[in-house]
């Protein structure tokens, strides 16, 4: 089978006068057979175990003849949980759609999800680029334990489309990998938004049940998983060694317009990585446009715990955003006014209730508001959240709650007055400017 | 019984909190909130009654 590359809307390939290059950085240490943003697999990897394949248990992980089963306990037992912000167990994903396709009869679709919708974030454009034969490994590797006869990558970026189409040349099967061209806007990357968009809708969530793995496209149990997702699981399977970890990629940026893209392992902490990278602001937005403000403690904390979902600030889909000079007050307010600007304008609760908490988030900035006001500011970060049909509305609930809850100090002092960076920013500034510059040029430091 | 309102298609008619009140609430621009998906003892006839008259057919329930 040959990849079909359905050519779409395309956007501008070539560098933005003036832009830095974007860094890519390996913790120092980590093998090269560990990172995703190594030298790379052969692609696609040969079906008979050799020396790029030590795998525990060669047979049952053959490619050809792939056990779910095995790829599940895999999976399972190095917790990997999708790298898209939602932080699922994938092994549970990966049953659900085998169960249901087992159920129904159906053969499963899988989709490889490259839909960085998070302006913050570039790290799966940075995987796509440097490896995209590991990425599609994955997405092998699943539809192959899957049974799946239709497999898709969705993405956005034509730059980064181009190297997967390029390396789907010589997709081996099973079936035919589609390269679709994907809008590009922070809800298309949703799964039911993928979904929808491969069926021939528009890029918007839907409403859940029914959830892709019961139904997704074509009516056909789905499983959408990110880049990174499918990149670890294919490192997993084929370059299993003694005492390598899982590892997380990270997007590290601040608001003086620095980013790098980093690989760590994921044993290491938050605060480590800071160090490594001399980042030393005070404030740090975990998460991207979908996060919280860190506490302290969570910097001393490995980023394997901040992926499990088993502490309150997230990894999510692995923004670091470091605030220098920028208030936590009118970060929020511009993160706000971002989802006001790029929800789906699909459901009630979400395209009334963002204005609503950006109007008083504003008013906060320009010492306006009222303690009343932070009350029903509050009140709407918890009763709002959940009420929308995908995680827009609860992104916005989530900055909002962390900042009334983790910085109730500067919430306080913004009742008085404006703080100076506030009272010096009464326009302010676009939560885009804490966007990574793309297209960028990928400058690789060993 | 349970009930979903699929708040992509619910235009806030606001009829569902006519027809149950028990069962659906209206928030301060006239979307329905739900306490408990699962549809109290008694209240199931009312809620068939909010799904028939819901203009933008948001409302379904399961057994």
């Amino acid at each position: 089978m040959r990849a079909e590359t359905v050519v779409g809307p395309t956007g501008p390939t070539s560098m933005p006068a003036g832009s830095r290059p974007l860094r890519v950085r390996v913790w120092p240490g980590l093998s090269e057979r560990a990172a995703l943003l190594g030298p790379g697999l052969p692609w696609p990897a040969p079906p008979a175990p050799g020396p790029d394949l030590e795998v525990p248990d060669p047979e049952r992980l053959d490619p050809e003849r792939l056990d779910l089963e095995a790829l599940a306990e895999l999976a399972e037992a190095a917790e990997l949980r999708g790298r898209g912000g939602a932080g699922f167990p994938f092994a549970v994903k990966l049953r659900a759609v085998a169960e249901q396709a087992g159920r129904t009869g159906l053969a499963p679709v899988v989709v490889l999800n490259g839909e960085e919708g998070e302006p913050a974030s570039a790290k799966d454009r940075v995987l796509m680029t440097l490896n995209p034969g590991l990425a599609l490994e994955g997405l092998r590797l699943v539809a192959a334990a899957l049974g799946a006869e239709t497999s898709y990558a969705y993405v956005s970026d034509p730059a980064a489309r181009e190297r997967i189409a390029a390396a789907g040349a010589v997709w081996p099967g099973p079936g035919a990998l589609r390269v679709v061209a994907a809008p590009s806007g922070y809800v298309s990357g949703e799964e039911t938004a993928v979904v929808r968009w491969l069926d021939g809708g528009p890029a918007k969530p839907t409403h859940k049940p029914p959830r892709p793995y019961e139904s997704g496209v074509a009516g056909r149990p789905t499983l959408v998983g990110n880049v990174e997702t499918f990149a670890q699981l294919a490192r997993l399977v084929r370059r299993r060694t003694e005492g390598d970890g899982l590892t997380v990629l990270l997007t590290v940026g601040t608001d003086r317009g620095e980013h790098v893209v980093v690989e760590v392992p994921d044993d290491r902490t938050l605060g480590d990585v800071l160090a490594w990278l001399r980042v030393d602001a005070d404030e740090v937005l975990l998460g991207g446009f979908f996060g919280r403000f860190v506490s302290t403690g969570t910097r001393g904390r490995p980023l394997r715990e901040l992926a499990s979902r088993a502490h309150p600030d997230v990894l999510g889909c692995g923004i670091v955003l470091a605030l220098h000079d920028t208030c936590p007050v009118s970060a929020v307010a511009q993160v706000l006014r971002y989802l006001d600007r790029e929800n789906a304008e699909q459901c009630g609760p979400c395209f009334k209730g963002i204005p609503a908490m950006a109007g008083v988030a504003d008013a906060l900035a320009a010492g306006t508001a009222g303690a009343e006001d932070v009350q029903r500011l509050a009140g709407w970060g918890t009763s709002l959240r959940g009420r929308g049909d995908c995680g827009t509305l609860d992104a916005a609930c989530g900055v909002v709650t962390s900042l009334l809850e983790q910085r109730a100090d500067v919430v306080a002092r913004h009742l008085e007055a404006p703080c100076g960076w506030c009272a010096d920013h009464p326009e302010r500034p676009e939560a885009t400017a804490f966007a990574v510059p793309w297209p960028a040029e990928i400058k690789e430091e060993r | 019984m349970r009930v979903q309102v699929d708040m992509t298609k619910c235009q806030a008619y606001g009829l569902c909190a006519e027809e149950a009140p028990e069962v659906f609430d209206l928030d301060e621009w006239g979307y329905p909130v739900l306490a408990d998906d699962v549809v109290p003892a008694g209240q199931e006839p009312s809620v068939r009654r909010a799904v028939g008259a819901c203009p933008a057919q948001a409302i379904k329930t399961t057994d």
